[in-house]
């Protein structure tokens, strides 16, 4: 195999994508050089603050526990989403993470709950929802039998994104990745073959590497700025184009869940944590001024502000390449998605999961790039079907929101989704995408897309029967839920505090 | 939640009588006991290759089991025995030996004797364990089958849960306006109708031959074999749990050792030697020569009308994966199962993902014309100059870089099945982060903890022979 071995990497830009990244590869790859450069003057987005569950792979393959996320960067559990007003004004449901019931006879279990006309509300079979609802949880060790309801809590974190990246910079300086602090004034690149051959800092020095990770966020300081990668820019599906973000002081028990109103034009969030709460609105600023902005953002707090409102700007979409040349973007310097779905610190997680699989022993390496490139459109396009999803579906009044229901995607995948759906009470998953069908069932009943029909073979159940099994896993999830702790004491027991 | 019961498929007729029909029907019968289910016989096709299937691989055991086909009543009545897996001869260079085994595979840091090719080499045999901390778990096995005791167990099967059995054989199929089919017309002048047409009569698919025409998708750039030699009886049986493949300078040689006898074939391209040096190659006294045609239709469910088996998916017996292709559609087929409106986003969707199946199963087979190394021969010579699906070549790539086996959706062969595969192939997996950070104390242990587990389950396993016996006893 011929070309230049691949034996240093220098990441650009601190943050939680940068020390993520150093993190893992510090980690996974001993034998590469990390190096990472970041400003003290340039601050973090943090956009991220919310995470779903593989959040827990991510912190297990560095060795990061539970006791530590809780201490180091004020995590609460988080077990899924609830959107308030997303419908209509008043109308709110749960995304959970998790199944819900069991299938019967391999028939998915929804299909015999649609059956019984979903008399029983469809969360009582879903331990995420029972104890999310209750405030119960724990992490049960060691874990609980398959046949346990309790088998199907999934949880995430919510935390502090600077904390979260500051725990990681000391993973990765532990293990040996190097931290340069520096302003960077100018990226170059070779004339014949357009690879980045280094980075200048304000200082003078200059910092090469094999291959460069552009965690410069929004400004996409190597890819977009210096390799001249372009930007697919999706903002006619997802208008949203700013972000106002406000910390409150915290005025009950963290929740479990994160909450997302929808708001005249766009979303607010509101991230429980253990100091304190993070809020922020998602809005379109062809829809409403800035000003009016802050002022829905600052009257739907629900404790005192800790600081004035900063503003984001962004643009939905990806960069046409993730990865160019030696040059990869992760996390924002990539592209954005809003943060409806929790998806910001996946999409980072995403890539470094990515490259530490296809990490080329050389470069160039032309198919791995394709490949690499591949997947992660894939993987914004999927995302983007589940977001669009959530708006399209809406019976609001505002202009905003009208828009929206007009709105779906370029291709047919979404509305055949939905089709389906619709007509048979099927769900389709394709080739392993992010969200299962437990996610899309939550969020196409919950958005009021109703089955007209359900799987024939779950006709074959008798009622009786039905209805016992029905009785049966209900009783279970509540009992099992019943016995756990409520949240703040589980996280005392893990934390000593 | 105004979710209605949908009227279920009323009458389905199956097309074709060998074991992709009858086991389609009582599949659909099972699901839908309601349902009346007529099959309806077909000429027996020796190319249908599906329906001759000596060899099922362990995924089919659980589908059996599912449907209610015992694995006693198969041993009892169709002549069933077990196998560990299949010996690879010749396949990189003349004098090679390989043994491509069911079960797990070893770690892959560590290149080890997996445990069911460690009973297998030793003549052994346990049936697998469900407590993980056995070496008995890491084992697995798949059934041996008489193809015509089989289908007349089949039949009795069928029979037994209310399938109709038409009396009169297969004339006609009748299109409709819509694109689909109306009726079939019976040998005896007969018409019978349907909501939805199974059609499992082999490659001349005589079900879909009424519908518009159809593209196929032709794979005779991908896969070499085009003939296959069948011997008219089959040879001596031999008591092994070993199957074997081998490949000669005109094509590849397979056996399955039945306690029945055993059942060979040759596998040719007409492009490489002629008939009579097939016949000595293979070693038989005489051949019937069938020609096949490897490709798929491009929508296995158009209309309405299935095709299954041969009807709808042909490909080289390599590994005899045809009638395991068969039983991972039929399961499809019962998980996406229509009323009777047959909804086109559902047919879609089984299109989508039973076309995933096959082409991984051509897949699975292309590999082994891409071994890095090959024997003298021009059969060999032709296979290797054939082109590399895109899917396999990320495959391969993947494995020798980075020691990694891609995703791919549907794959009717575990990972483990790849992992052998690769190893019976000579191709080494490339480093991975574990086997890079493995420390040569770290590796010693875990080869000797793997030979350790290995040697454990030889102890505890019986002779093949004595097992067998054991086995067919307590079937009775």
């Amino acid at each position: 195999m011929s070309g230049q071995p691949l034996r240093t990497i220098l990441i650009v830009g601190g943050g939680t994508a940068g020390w993520m990244a150093a993190a893992a590869i510090a980690t996974v790859m001993p034998n590469i050089a990390v190096e990472l450069v970041e400003s003290d003057e340039i601050g973090i987005v943090g956009v991220g603050e919310a995470t779903i569950p593989q959040i827990n792979l991510f912190n297990a393959s560095l060795g990061i526990s539970d006791a530590d996320m809780l201490r180091e960067t004020q995590a609460t559990y988080k077990l899924g989403i609830e959107f308030a007003d997303w419908l209509e004004e008043g109308h709110s449901y749960l995304h959970p993470f998790g199944a819900f019931g069991v299938p019967i006879n391999g028939v998915d279990f929804w299909h015999f709950w649609i059956r019984t006309g979903g008399r029983v509300p469809l969360h009582e079979f879903n331990a995420n929802s029972v104890a999310a609802a209750t405030g119960r949880f724990a992490k049960i060790n060691p874990p609980p039998p398959p046949n346990s309801p309790l088998a199907k809590l999934f949880s995430a974190f919510h935390f502090d994104a600077s904390l979260y990246a500051r725990l990681l910079r000391r993973v990765a300086e532990a293990r040996g990745a190097t931290r340069h602090e520096g302003r960077i004034v100018e990226a170059t690149r070779d004339a014949e073959n357009g690879m980045l051959t280094g980075v200048t800092l304000a200082d003078g020095r200059v910092l090469t590497a094999d291959l460069y990770l552009d965690c410069s966020g929004f400004r996409s300081l190597l890819l977009g700025e210096t390799m001249g990668v372009g930007y697919r820019d999706w903002s006619r599906w997802l208008p949203c184009d700013r972000a106002l973000a406000v910390p409150t002081e915290r005025h009950e028990e963290p929740i479990l869940y994160t909450r997302a109103t929808a708001r005249a034009a766009g979303w607010t969030w509101r991230i429980p944590l253990q100091h304190r709460t993070g809020n922020g609105y998602v809005y379109s600023s062809a829809h409403v001024s800035d000003d009016e902005a802050a002022a829905t953002l600052l009257a739907a707090v629900d404790g005192k502000p800790l600081a004035e409102p900063r503003q984001l700007r962004f643009t939905a979409g990806h960069r046409e390449e993730f990865w160019h040349g030696n040059v990869i973007a992760l996390g924002l310097a990539g592209g954005f998605l809003e943060p409806l779905e929790s998806t910001s610190i996946h999409l980072i997680q995403l890539v470094i999961s990515r490259l530490l699989t296809l990490m080329p022993r050389s470069l160039p390496a032309t198919g791995t790039v394709a490949e690499f490139n591949r997947q992660s459109v894939k993987d914004y396009e999927g995302i983007r079907d589940f977001l669009l999803f959530h708006y399209w579906a809406n019976r609001r009044g505002e202009p905003f929101w009208r828009e929206r229901r007009a709105t779906l995607p370029p291709d047919q995948t979404l509305a055949d989704r939905i089709a389906l759906f619709r007509e048979t009470g099927r769900i389709t998953r394709e080739n392993n995408e992010l969200f299962a069908e437990a996610s899309w069932l939550a969020v196409m009943l919950g958005q009021g897309v109703e089955p007209a029909a359900y799987s024939p073979l779950a006709d074959l159940v008798p009622e009786q029967e039905l209805a016992d099994i029905m009785a049966m896993l209900r009783d279970t999830t509540a009992q099992a839920v019943a016995k756990l702790p409520f949240q703040a004491e589980f996280i005392r027991g893990l934390t000593g505090v | 939640m105004p979710g209605s019961a949908r009227e279920p498929l009323g009458t389905i007729a199956v097309v074709g009588d060998g074991p992709t029909g009858l086991v389609a029907a009582i599949a659909l019968r099972r699901a839908l006991p309601r349902c009346a289910v007529t099959v309806i016989p077909t000429p027996a096709d020796p190319a249908a290759l599906a329906d001759w299937t000596a060899a099922l691989t362990p995924r089919s055991n659980a589908f059996l089991r599912q449907m209610g086909i015992e694995e006693g009543m198969l041993a009892a009545r169709a002549g069933a025995s077990l196998r560990l897996g299949t010996e690879l001869a010749g396949w990189t260079s003349g004098q090679s030996r390989a043994v491509h085994p069911f079960g797990a595979a070893p770690p892959p840091e560590i290149a080890a004797t997996s445990v069911s090719a460690a009973l297998a080499l030793a003549d052994r045999f346990a049936l697998p364990s469900d407590d993980p901390a056995s070496p008995l778990s890491d084992i697995d096995y798949g059934l041996r089958l008489n193809p015509q005791a089989y289908t007349r167990a089949l039949g009795a099967l069928a029979a037994h849960l209310g399938v109709t059995r038409s009396p009169s054989g297969f004339a006609a199929a009748t299109g409709d306006t819509s694109g689909g089919i109306a009726g079939l017309r019976l040998a005896s002048g007969e018409d019978v109708t349907a909501d939805l047409f199974v059609d499992c009569s082999g490659p001349a698919s005589l079900v879909a031959q009424g519908l518009p025409s159809e593209p196929h998708i032709d794979w005779s750039r991908i896969l070499p074999v085009d003939r296959l030699l069948i011997p008219p009886t089959t040879g001596a049986p031999k008591l092994t749990a070993l199957d074997r493949i081998t490949a000669t300078p005109l094509g590849w040689r397979g056996e399955v050792f039945g306690r029945d006898g055993t059942h060979a074939l040759f596998a040719a391209s007409i492009e490489v030697g002629s008939p009579e040096a097939w016949v000595e190659a293979a070693g038989f006294a005489e051949a019937a020569v069938i020609p096949l045609a490897p490709g798929r239709r491009d929508r296995l469910w158009q209309a309405n009308v299935i095709c299954l088996g041969d009807a709808g998916v042909r490909f080289e017996p390599l590994h005899w994966l045809n009638a395991a292709l068969v039983h991972a559609q039929v399961a499809l087929l019962i998980e996406l199962l229509p009323g009777r409106d047959l909804h086109p986003l559902e047919r879609n969707e089984f299109n989508r993902r039973a076309a995933a199946m096959a082409d991984r199963a051509r897949d699975f087979v292309a590999l082994h014309y891409h071994a890095p190394t090959r024997p003298e021969g021009a059969f060999q010579d032709y296979a290797a100059g054939l082109a590399l699906p895109d899917t396999l070549r990320l495959t391969i790539d993947e494995f020798t870089r980075r020691g990694r086996l891609p995703f791919f959706e549907e794959d009717v062969l575990p990972r483990d099945a790849w992992v052998f595969a690769m190893a019976s192939l000579g191709i080494a997996p490339g480093p991975t982060a574990r086997s890079v950070t493995l420390t040569p104390a770290a590796r010693t242990a875990l080869i000797r903890g793997h030979e350790a587990r290995a040697a454990a389950a030889v102890q505890s396993a019986l002779p093949y022979r004595d097992w067998l016996a054991a086995y067919l006893q307590s079937a009775r």
